[in-house]
């Protein structure tokens, strides 16, 4: 072969080769090219199909993701592969993996309770439980969460933030969010009262459980501790002008011992006053107005009648609430100190003069 | 066996009329067990080196015997009963009520949890009152009805001689005067334990039934009756439970001249020391009646009183 027939070969070769080259770079589908995906810069990439700005060529199938507010959420500084696992390279299989927030929230959802975190378990809530039985339906991470709209807690645009949260719940208890809104505390929220109790303040977030569930916030073992969390805090209950001494004095009550030693028929906060419903004593339609209170206790007395209704229920030993039960209280307590005091006197006194007149005791 | 009894018969032809035949028996310490009562047996165990003479009686027949002890009958069969009864549904009362005062302690908790839960006390609890109610109602008519009970009733009935002898008692044990108080049938000491009881039973039993009745009485009773009521019963629970567990407990159980206990509430004796010591007056009183039924002086024991008395008032003076 002559010298300018190789450099020919040669030069066609490497024509070839280029066009290849450039077609190779310019169409990587067409030639089963794939891109690697790890940086939070090759999300682009992603949103190349996914994003929904208007002449992109967002696929009519491809899932849709605002990738502007992407960036400015909680998860925005991570690559959209981080959470969607096994999509490392474009093009993706058509079924992804489903995405597993406990990858790195493993204390919100481990199966190990954390005892110190707030949050117990998502696997041992109602909801998980649930959703293993394979109701669909039922609430995961991003029911309450979302989705690419996952903002820090304290942001307000959070679905999870305190003002957001009887929204984020009633989209799917519906029912339940119609009776809270007509609540003490659901009108409270409404006009904006943050201190308001929310859905979760009283369910709990990750582990939300029956209410028969004696492990439950709201079970008849929980849920006077539940509601004195606020109702027994004097900062927060001063700025409404309801009195702090409700838990305490039901604590101490019949109902609250022999709930507290387990007998669960005991009225507990919500036999009396409800739960969704809850409405102030003052309110006609409230189930612990005096014209109601009958009615309330008739649940498990037999036949009550106004009676019930005669003298504080949350009654605590002051002159202000019961004077007869204050004299009474006070009575037995300075009785009791006054005899015991001259008893142990008397015993004492007893006791000094034996070893005195130890041997020549009687006379 | 033949060897005691012999003993007996020899004893009864020296012995004093006044002597009621059951209570005369001699001390060896082979036959304690059998042929005494449990106080002398319990009595016999605990002040051993008090009586070295017991141990030397075992040498001849001659020693079997130790000077004789008179037995009188304190509590009548009755009575005996009625404290049991209610002492037994006290500590059922109190074993199951207590713990609701004190529902944080854990022992409360794992005592209902042993126990069956709070329904399986509340039934006992509510034996425990049918037993408590019974024996209230029991002494009422012992009271009224029998003569042993309005004796008793009149000797617990509180007098002047009362105040004077709790002064002199605290006197005699500070050690300003060396006369300790002479007492009647009951002392100011056992009236206290007596009408303790009697005002505990009356503040337990209605402010109880209060409550076990809670519909009924709300029926009658407005709400803040049995917001007393309750806080009366819980009260009261704890005074009492105080009151036997210190007060009760030292004069018949922990005090050292009883420790462990007083046996008279089972059999219902006191011995003739003892009541001599603690009762006096009674004592004498006794005596005195017995010899005007015998016909005799109890000259003795008349003129040792005169001059207690004699003494006594010089200590006033």
């Amino acid at each position: 072969m002559r010298d300018h027939q190789l450099r020919k070969v040669l030069l066609i070769w490497t024509l070839i080769l280029m066009l290849a080259g450039i077609l190779f770079l310019s169409s990587p589908r067409a030639l089963g090219y794939t891109i690697k995906l790890k940086t939070p810069e090759d999300n682009h990439s992603c949103f190349v199909c996914h994003a929904q700005h208007p002449g992109s060529e967002a696929k009519a199938k491809a899932p849709h993701v605002d990738d502007e507010e992407y960036g400015l959420t909680a998860h925005g500084n991570l690559t959209c592969t981080e959470c969607h696992e096994g999509v490392a390279e474009i093009p993706h299989p058509r079924r992804v993996l489903d995405v597993n927030c406990g990858k790195c929230h493993s204390l919100q959802v481990s199966i190990d309770r954390d005892p110190k975190s707030t949050h117990y378990s998502y696997y041992e809530s109602i909801h998980a439980k649930a959703r293993l039985r394979g109701e669909r339906a039922a609430a995961t991470c991003t029911s309450c969460h979302g989705t690419h709209n996952i903002y820090a807690v304290s942001d307000k645009k959070s679905r999870t933030q305190r003002g957001n949260i009887p929204t984020t719940c009633g989209s799917c208890h519906k029912k339940v969010l119609a009776t809270y809104l007509g609540s003490i505390h659901g009108k409270a929220w409404k006009s904006g009262v943050n201190d308001s109790a929310v859905c979760t303040d009283c369910h709990g977030e990750h582990d939300i459980k029956s209410p028969r569930d004696l492990e439950s916030h709201v079970s008849s073992a929980h849920v006077a501790d539940t509601c004195s969390r606020c109702h027994s805090n004097d900062k927060i209950m001063k700025k409404y002008g309801v009195p702090v001494t409700q838990a305490e004095t039901y604590k101490e009550s019949f109902h609250g011992v022999a709930n507290k030693l387990g007998y669960k028929v005991a009225a507990n906060c919500r036999s009396c006053h409800g739960y969704h419903d809850i409405l102030p004593s003052s309110d006609m339609a409230s189930s612990i107005n005096p014209k109601n209170l009958p009615r309330t206790c008739g649940q498990c007395h037999d036949n009550p009648t106004q009676n019930v209704a005669s003298g504080k229920t949350h009654v605590l030993i002051s002159k202000e609430d019961n004077m007869l039960l204050f004299v009474v209280a006070n009575g037995f307590k300075w009785l009791t100190i006054g005899t015991m005091l001259s008893l142990v006197g008397h015993i004492s006194l007893d006791l000094y003069n034996r070893s005195r007149r130890k041997g020549k005791l009687h006379p | 066996m033949s060897n005691h009894t012999g003993v007996m018969e020899k004893k009864n032809s020296q012995s004093r009329p006044l002597l009621p035949k059951k209570t005369r028996t001699c001390f060896v310490l082979s036959e304690t067990a059998r042929a005494y009562p449990a106080e002398e047996t319990v009595r016999l165990l605990t002040t051993i080196r008090a009586y070295p003479g017991r141990f030397h009686t075992i040498e001849g027949p001659e020693s079997y015997e130790i000077p004789e002890k008179r037995y009188f009958q304190r509590f009548s069969l009755v009575f005996r009963i009625q404290h049991i009864l209610l002492f037994s549904s006290c500590i059922l009362l109190i074993a199951t009520g207590l713990p609701l005062k004190f529902p944080d302690l854990g022992i409360s908790s794992s005592f209902f949890h042993i126990l069956g839960g709070l329904q399986a006390s509340r039934i006992l609890h509510r034996a425990g009152a049918v037993v408590l109610i019974f024996v209230g109602c029991v002494h009422l008519f012992y009271l009224l009805f029998t003569r042993d009970g309005r004796k008793n009733f009149m000797g617990f009935l509180p007098s002047f001689k009362d105040v004077t002898d709790v002064m002199q008692n605290v006197f005699y044990m500070m050690g300003f005067t060396n006369r300790p108080p002479r007492f009647d049938r009951f002392s100011y000491i056992e009236k206290f334990d007596y009408w303790a009881v009697y005002w505990g039973m009356v503040v337990m039993i209605f402010s109880g039934l209060i409550l076990w009745f809670a519909n009924l009485s709300l029926a009658l009773l407005p709400k803040y009756f049995l917001d007393i009521a309750h806080e009366a019963h819980s009260d009261e629970a704890l005074l009492a439970t105080l009151a036997i567990i210190i007060w009760h407990f030292y004069n018949v159980h922990f005090n050292p001249d009883r420790f462990p206990m007083s046996w008279t509430w089972l059999t219902g004796k006191i011995s003739e020391e003892e009541m001599k010591k603690h009762h006096p007056i009674e004592y004498e009183r006794i005596l005195k009646e017995e010899h005007a039924a015998s016909g005799e002086e109890p000259a003795g024991i008349a003129s040792g009183e005169e001059s207690r008395n004699i003494g006594d008032e010089r200590i006033k003076q």
